[in-house]
């Protein structure tokens, strides 16, 4: 049947609705005027009329676009998609960790899922995307392709779709700062001149904040090669480079500031004058550390900490020191957390996984007592597992058995929550020491282990 | 502990809880009952009042419990139900292993002492006589049978409460099209800055003339509006008091309409019609067929409920069966979860009987069974042959609000900056609602999706989608 409205005279009936009847009367189209109910106003049927043509009427076709360039990077990501049972152990975890640590755990379940080598599910990329965007440098392609699509126009970076193109010495300089950091302490780690060369190429076409960027990717490999061109920053124009340049020549151990930064740092940690500690006997037991922060304001004694153990080397420490260095890491108090933050962090920096694991295995097997802040620091900076003979010197340690037995005592459900120990403490373990793990936490409520149980299932569904 | 009589009657709230657990422990009530191999933990599906069953789990010795329904009375009569029937009743329930909710349920509990977390040990009745089952049965056989005379004056009372409430509705009906005249006279361009405050005492008026169904319309007419973009604003203003002038002008009418859209209009006024009403109702269009559970979505109503509304495909080849249903339950917002009844990509062989309607689409499961598999239903290709039924279905039901599209063979593309439309392969598109842009993103650059969408016209709402790579389910 046609319609008894054409265009034109909706417009007119539209016209007068929008402008108001008492402005703009009715004219009731020709057409219409049989339709309409005698003696009744036509203002109602009309509006109703009008109404209809419209909603028949729809909207404009929208005009589809080409299918984007990085939608189908985002299906060519040759990694394999997540098995599905450890697709559906990892919605467990991100429902059944605790808000506050979410942050902090799921981030490690898609380290442990990247390094079995596979990816997430497309379709679940929209839950993790926070967690995807904060370690947006470490992702593949289908997760980096996932963050262009979605990024905003403010994006630059996004839009010219370097979310998903993967960054060359040809290609480097329109990545993002973080990027090209990460690229050039790539470099560095193979050679460290030729970083340090890609720096000096575009050194003074760069504003501030990517040199300061740039110099700090100069901690990777930081050797005496490197002095010259620390020493001309001496008279950069930002401050923020030149103190960046004068920390990192501090830090050179060729110089003689590193050396006597050293015998500085070693000093804090005393050892005992025991018989035994003299044969060598009685070394991890007996060394104390002190800050000499006496009369030092927090500020101020951060600040001492950072001057004395920023970029050192665990093991020159420990050389200097004259003990093996699980006993340092074991004399560090908890108040003392930023200086083994500070070791982490050199030792992460040149890429050494090793030391860091050695100083987390430490820190967990020596303390006393575990807290959750302390171990999501400590899992953050993990890029692996524990070694499964570390882990089950952890797993029999006092401090993880006082924290199981304390979380088996609660009697209030503030108590009962995890509160970072379980969940994080699972992030760290390796697969072959889950099922001991998952052992451990048989004393605890199924509530209160829920997150640390949906985790082990996460990596014992991974591939090997 | 184990559970008895007396333990029963302890977890009772009050004496009213235990009678009305008492009427629910007929088996018809109960299309599941269950108990896991260890008999430590029950549950049950109980048919209540809404369009799905409410789904019961408890410890079996009552230190726990949860069920779906909104009572705000813990335990509620449905647990109290479940755990009476374990102790006078056990051959009803089925040994097996739990389904995933009973085992989340389980997994989450707290501790053994005895209630969820949260749910305090009720103390209303500590201070008089305690509960008693007995009272409760004793009270329950002494309830007299019915008195013709007294039926008859009922149904009188009934008759005589339906016509007064005919004429106020009229009244508010006649309240309504001045206020509508009243808007248009302003004119719509700048309605909607005023559609809260303008639209306030009518609403309430329509509410005190019993015609709620326009008044919620109206209620949520503000918000619809600053929903959509400013250019699009006065033009919905137009086609939602059209709408309405349109419902008011059919429902004075309605004896000149075919029964199934006198029913609509009736609906759209504010008459409901019961659960049993429905059931017991011959000339419901019914379908029995094998159900995905597409999506579930939540939406709080101005009057303070929560409108959950699950969403189910049929997979059923049969063409003279809608292609789709919808669940909708209401609980209070104070309740607090959404607790739907079922999750996305559950499979449910079952019947659903719709509310009569010129485009039916509600619906109530009447009755079902767990089923095993389920193939996503493939419709003809491309958007054409769904646009087509949508403009049947809106001729059919002017009113009406949204209508699944089932598509099949289509893309999704982006239309500008977080923009996405669905296209086909004859170059027709339609638009995807903004929100979704970052939820179906994922779905760019995979060929020939079938998908479930809610269409008004303008919008599509993506609900479900087949794809080569599994299932996506919208999460609300």
């Amino acid at each position: 049947m046609a319609s008894a409205i054409d265009p034109q005279s909706h417009a007119r009936l539209r016209q007068s609705f929008l402008l108001g009847l008492a402005r703009q009367p009715l004219t009731t189209p020709p057409a219409l005027a049989e339709l309409l109910p005698h003696g009744r106003e036509p203002a109602l049927p009309l509006l109703a009329l009008a109404a209809q043509w419209q909603r028949f009427a729809g909207a404009a076709a929208p005009v589809a676009d080409p299918v984007p360039d990085a939608a189908l990077r985002l299906h060519q990501d040759a990694r394999p998609i997540l098995p599905e049972a450890a697709r559906r152990a990892l919605k467990a975890l991100a429902r059944s960790v605790e808000k506050s640590l979410a942050s902090s755990a799921l981030p490690l379940a898609l380290r442990r899922i990247q390094a079995a080598g596979c990816r997430l599910h497309p379709f679940d990329l929209p839950d993790f995307v926070p967690h995807i965007k904060a370690n947006a440098e470490d992702q593949g392609l289908a997760e980096r392709a996932y963050l262009a699509l979605i990024a905003s126009d403010a994006d630059d970076d996004a839009t010219k779709g370097l979310f998903f193109e993967r960054i060359t010495m040809e290609n480097w300089t329109t990545f993002p700062k973080t990027q090209r950091r990460a690229f050039v302490a790539e470099q560095r780690r193979n050679n460290p001149a030729d970083g340090r060369a890609l720096i000096e190429s575009v050194w003074k076409s760069e504003p501030a904040p990517v040199r300061a960027a740039l110099l700090d990717a100069l901690m990777v490999g930081l050797g005496s090669d490197d002095q010259p061109f620390l020493e001309s920053l001496s008279a950069d124009r930002a401050d923020s480079v030149k103190q960046i340049a004068a920390q990192l020549l501090t830090r050179i151990a060729e110089r003689t500031e590193h050396g006597a930064r050293l015998t500085e740092a070693a000093r804090c940690f005393q050892r005992a004058g025991s018989l035994l500690a003299k044969i060598g006997l009685g070394a991890a037991s007996t060394v104390t550390f002190k800050l000499p922060a006496d009369g030092l304001k927090w500020q101020e004694a951060e600040a001492l900490r950072e001057r004395l153990f920023g970029g050192l080397r665990l093991t020159a420490l420990a050389t200097a020191v004259g003990a093996l260095p699980e006993a340092l890491i074991a004399s560090l108090p908890p108040s003392e957390h930023r200086v083994l933050t500070l070791l982490m962090d050199a030792a992460a920096a040149e890429g050494d996984d090793d030391t860091v694991l050695r100083i987390i295995g430490a820190r967990l097997c020596g303390g006393d007592a575990l807290h959750g802040y302390a171990l999501m620091s400590l899992a953050a900076k993990a890029r692996q597992p524990l070694a499964p003979q570390v882990a089950e010197r952890v797993l029999a340690s006092p401090a993880w058995q006082k924290a199981i037995q304390d979380l088996a005592d609660a009697t209030t459900p503030a108590a009962q929550k995890d509160d970072g120990r379980l969940v994080l403490m699972a992030a760290l373990m390796p697969r072959a020491t889950m099922p001991a793990f998952v052992a451990t936490l048989t004393p605890l409520s199924p509530a209160t282990a829920r997150a640390a149980k949906d985790f082990t299932d996460l990596v014992l569904a991974l591939p090997t | 502990m184990s559970l008895t009589r007396e333990r029963i009657e302890g977890l009772a709230p009050d004496q009213a809880s235990l009678a009305a657990a008492l009427k629910l422990v007929k088996p018809a009530n109960w299309p599941m009952l269950a108990a896991s191999s260890d008999a430590e933990v029950l549950w049950g599906e109980c048919q209540g009042s809404g369009a799905t069953p409410y789904r019961v789990v408890a410890a079996a010795d009552g230190s726990g419990y949860k069920c779906t329904c909104p009572s705000r009375k813990f335990p509620c009569k449905h647990v109290l139900a479940v755990l009476w029937q374990r102790v006078d009743k056990p051959e009803r329930f089925e040994t097996t292993s739990p389904p995933q909710w009973v085992e989340d349920w389980s997994a989450r509990r707290r501790g053994s002492s005895g209630r969820a977390p949260g749910k305090p040990k009720p103390e209303g009745d500590d201070a008089g006589a305690p509960p008693s089952l007995d009272a409760a049965l004793a009270e329950a056989a002494t309830i007299a049978p019915a008195d013709p005379k007294a039926a008859a004056r009922a149904e009188a009372q009934r008759e005589r409460i339906r016509a007064e409430r005919e004429a106020t509705i009229l009244a508010g009906l006649d309240e309504l099209e001045r206020w509508i005249a009243d808007q248009l006279n302003q004119g719509l361009a700048d309605f909607a800055a005023r559609a809260a405050s303008a639209a306030r005492t009518l609403s309430t008026r329509l509410v005190d003339t019993k015609a709620g169904g326009l008044a919620a319309r109206l209620d949520q007419l503000s918000s619809e509006l600053y929903r959509v973009g400013e250019d699009r604003r006065a033009d919905l203003a137009i086609e939602q008091l059209g709408i309405m002038s349109l419902i008011a002008s059919a429902y004075r009418h309605q004896d000149r309409l075919p029964a199934p859209l006198r029913e609509d209009v009736r609906r759209a006024v504010g008459w409901s019609l019961r659960r049993e009403e429905l059931l017991a109702d011959a000339t419901a269009p019914r379908a029995s067929s094998v159900w995905i559970v597409a999506a579930n979505l939540s939406e709080v109503q101005p009057d303070k409920l929560r409108r959950l509304e699950t969403w189910l495909v049929n997979t059923g080849d049969d063409p003279g069966q809608p292609r789709a249903a919808v669940l909708i339950d209401f609980v209070p917002v104070s309740g607090g979860g959404a607790g739907f009844p079922f999750a996305p990509g559950e499979i449910i062989d079952g019947e659903v009987v719709f509310y009569p309607s010129a485009a039916p689409l509600r619906g109530l499961l009447a009755s079902r069974k767990t089923a095993a598999t389920a193939t996503w239903p493939r419709p003809l290709p491309g958007l054409a042959p769904a646009l087509q039924d949508y403009t049947a279905r809106l001729a059919a039901l002017p009113w009406l609000d949204r209508w699944p599209l089932l598509l099949a063979g289509v893309t999704l593309h982006t239309a500008g900056k977080g923009a996405l439309v669905i296209a086909d392969e004859a170059g027709a598109a339609i638009a995807v609602e903004r929100g979704q842009f970052d939820q179906l993103t994922p779905l760019l650059g995979l060929d020939d999706l079938s998908l479930l969408c809610l269409w008004d016209g303008r919008i599509a709402q993506v609900l479900a989608a087949e794809t080569a790579l599994g299932r996506w389910h919208h999460e609300g």
